[in-house]
């Protein structure tokens, strides 16, 4: 019996934007690290003159932290997803919108992916893995998680209990 | 044959030494002061890999049951593969050099699954008479159709291709790009030879070899004595001059048509049909699964109604709507924007350091201190040129059963696809195209070599959104048929 019937599109907690801030935070040390590494190596004297490396590595940071801090309330704000008894509906976006669907009748496998950051707040990403290609419903609350992976299986596996009877 | 175990042929133990060999050998050379202990060290490799080879021989089997292939792998740890007839999307048999020499021929076995698309389910090497009876016993149970081993030898190709065909095909069938780096590296060989830098004229000429050279001989090669035809709704191609491939699949087991004119070959008017099934050439991890090599234009529809009536249709194709060269535009100038920002540094670098190149001609001097913008500005007309062609080239356009899309700005193509077989459909819309109401629509399917994503222009968003929606109600008004797919 499958249960999992969305009459509207759902939204993602709050955390998933702390979530994304930790990451970005991660990757903005390593991206500053490469910058300043390769300042470095270059010139082996950082009292030299302002040149026009680092003008273009000082754009570089500002436009990555303004983005840094835009970027998870954009995500939260238009993050909406839907699964019906026929498909998964993904709308998210924070320079391209993208609306992803995928038909439950395409899915092969369902996995639930928690990385360290995740962890941290208790969330998980659902991939759903087609033949050809997959698509991930991202930061999900644990629970929510485990319910959706467990349900979708249930559906595939009604799926293909029904084939094999029609055999 | 029901039941019965078989085991590779026992010449896979020496084909994969003599492949440990070569290797070992290369390394070998390639150590300066290399000493006995080494050399002892690499026959000790060699030993041992051969022990495996031989124990993995022994232990590894394939049987053909009533309902499907069983292999058993027991080497390190016990793998047990079963692969139902019904689940099978191409066979193919390939004879390689090894395989003539010792009168065999290797079988490859795949299935529908973007996973192992790019390696076959099961590979067994037989003699070339058992592969023969093989080949016809899956036939029957696979196509349900009678296959003889004679059919192959005197059947008669939809298209006959002459060696000049193949070459042609060796010649303008792969990327443009590809073309246009070959050029540039033949006029970098040509100022080489003229300045004298021996260094740039063996690396330029070995890029050559390389890059251009070996994949359009290899083409050539494996193109030779290509034939193809149908029988029923079985398809069967071969091909191949030093290597023979053979390859047999249902018709039904198409995924994509797709119609490709590289650059050079549509001022020749001629264009070549590409099929997305699993299995099809994977062995050579080639991307663009051929149906048909270059043929004049005006006969494409006529091989397509011999080959695949089944994806001939009247489509109602919608070019762009004109709000599409907004958002072309905008990213173009992006593009632009981020490449003018990357090479103002070795545009301020050669204006300041032009001086010290010493050179005696006045224009020469000017000619390098104004080179970077030079490449600058050809690059970015080049981007709105693309943005432009690609405004003008792109359609879109739905039908009853399958829905096609022309794309490409150098190198043109029709695909074709069955709502049936996409997986998953995506749109995109960046802030000018959802300004307009536009988007793009990607679809994702299984492919000869795994998961294939094929993307439309800038149309109208409902318009796109119609693909999802068509996938859906194939789906809940039963004219999806499942046992069609296989996936």
């Amino acid at each position: 019996m499958f249960i999992l019937i969305d009459d509207e599109y759902k939204k993602l907690n709050k955390k998933c934007m702390s979530a994304m801030y930790i990451v970005y935070a991660i990757e903005y040390v390593i991206l500053f690290l490469i910058l300043f590494g390769i300042r470095y190596i270059w010139t082996a004297d950082l009292k030299n003159n302002l040149s026009l490396y680092d003008i273009v590595s000082v754009v570089i940071l500002i436009i990555a932290l303004v983005y840094i801090i835009i970027a998870p309330i954009v995500f939260y704000r238009r993050y909406q997803y839907i699964i019906t008894p026929e498909k998964i509906d993904i709308r998210r976006g924070i320079i391209i919108i993208r609306r992803t669907m995928v038909p439950i009748e395409r899915l092969h496998q369902v996995e639930i992916i928690m990385g360290p950051v995740n962890n941290l707040f208790k969330l998980a990403d659902v991939e759903v893995i087609t033949a050809g290609g997959s698509a991930k419903i991202q930061f999900l609350e644990l629970p929510e998680a485990n319910r959706i992976a467990e349900e979708l299986n249930q559906q595939i596996n009604s799926i293909l209990k029904a084939r094999q009877n029609n055999e | 044959m029901n039941d019965q175990k078989f085991r590779n042929h026992p010449t896979v133990i020496i084909n994969n030494i003599v492949a440990v060999a070569v290797m070992l050998f290369i390394i070998c050379i390639s150590i300066p002061n290399i000493d006995l202990t080494m050399i002892s060290i690499f026959l000790l490799i060699l030993a041992l890999a051969t022990g495996i080879f031989i124990l993995a021989w022994r232990r590894t089997t394939i049987t053909f049951e009533k309902d499907q292939i069983v292999v058993e792998h027991n080497l390190i740890y016990m793998k047990r593969k079963t692969i139902p007839y019904a689940k099978i999307a191409s066979v193919n048999v390939v004879r390689n050099i090894f395989n003539r020499i010792f009168g065999t021929t290797t079988v490859n076995i795949n299935i529908n699954s973007s996973k192992n698309a790019a390696i076959p389910e099961a590979s067994f090497a037989f003699r070339s008479e058992l592969v023969n009876k093989i080949r016809s016993d899956l036939s029957s149970k696979i196509f349900e159709i009678e296959y003889t081993s004679e059919e192959d030898e005197n059947f008669e190709s939809v298209a006959i291709f002459t060696p000049k065909d193949v070459l042609i095909h060796g010649l303008l069938a792969t990327s443009t790009w590809q073309l246009i780096y070959t050029f540039i590296l033949l006029i970098y060989s040509v100022l080489s030879i003229v300045y004298g830098s021996a260094g740039g004229l063996i690396a330029a000429i070995s890029l050559l070899i390389i890059g251009e050279l070996i994949p359009v001989i290899s083409l050539i090669l494996k193109f030779y004595n290509f034939k193809v035809y149908r029988v029923g709704d079985n398809i069967r191609i071969q091909n191949g001059a030093i290597q023979t491939y053979r390859t047999s699949f249902d018709v039904s087991r198409i995924n994509a048509i797709r119609i490709r004119r590289p650059f050079f070959a549509r001022l020749l008017h001629k264009s070549c049909l590409e099929a997305e099934v699993v299995g099809i050439n994977a062995a050579a991890k080639d991307t663009k699964p051929t149906l048909c090599l270059l043929i004049d234009d005006d006969k494409m529809e006529g091989i397509m109604k011999q080959l695949v009536p089944e994806f001939l249709y009247e489509p109602n194709m919608t070019i762009q709507p004109k709000k599409a060269i907004f958002p072309l535009l905008s990213k173009t100038s992006i593009a632009a924007f981020v490449f003018l920002i990357i090479m103002a540094y070795p545009y301020y670098w050669m204006y300041t350091n032009a001086g010290n190149f010493n050179l005696t001609n006045n224009y020469a001097q000017v000619l390098v201190q104004y080179l970077p913008i030079i490449c600058t500005l050809i690059v970015i007309l080049a981007l709105y040129w693309g943005a432009l062609i690609s405004y003008k080239v792109r359609q879109f356009g739905l039908g009853i059963d399958m829905f096609t899309m022309i794309n490409g700005i150098l190198d043109r193509e029709t695909v074709t696809m069955q709502y049936d077989r996409i997986q998953i459909t995506k749109l995109s819309a960046s802030m000018m195209a959802k300004r307009f109401n536009l988007a793009r629509c990607t679809v994702s399917l299984l492919s000869s070599v795994g998961e294939k994503r094929i993307t439309s222009g800038y149309f109208y968003t409902e318009e796109l959104e119609e693909v999802g929606k068509i996938v859906l109600d194939r789906l809940s008004n039963g004219k999806y048929d499942y046992r069609k797919t296989t996936i």
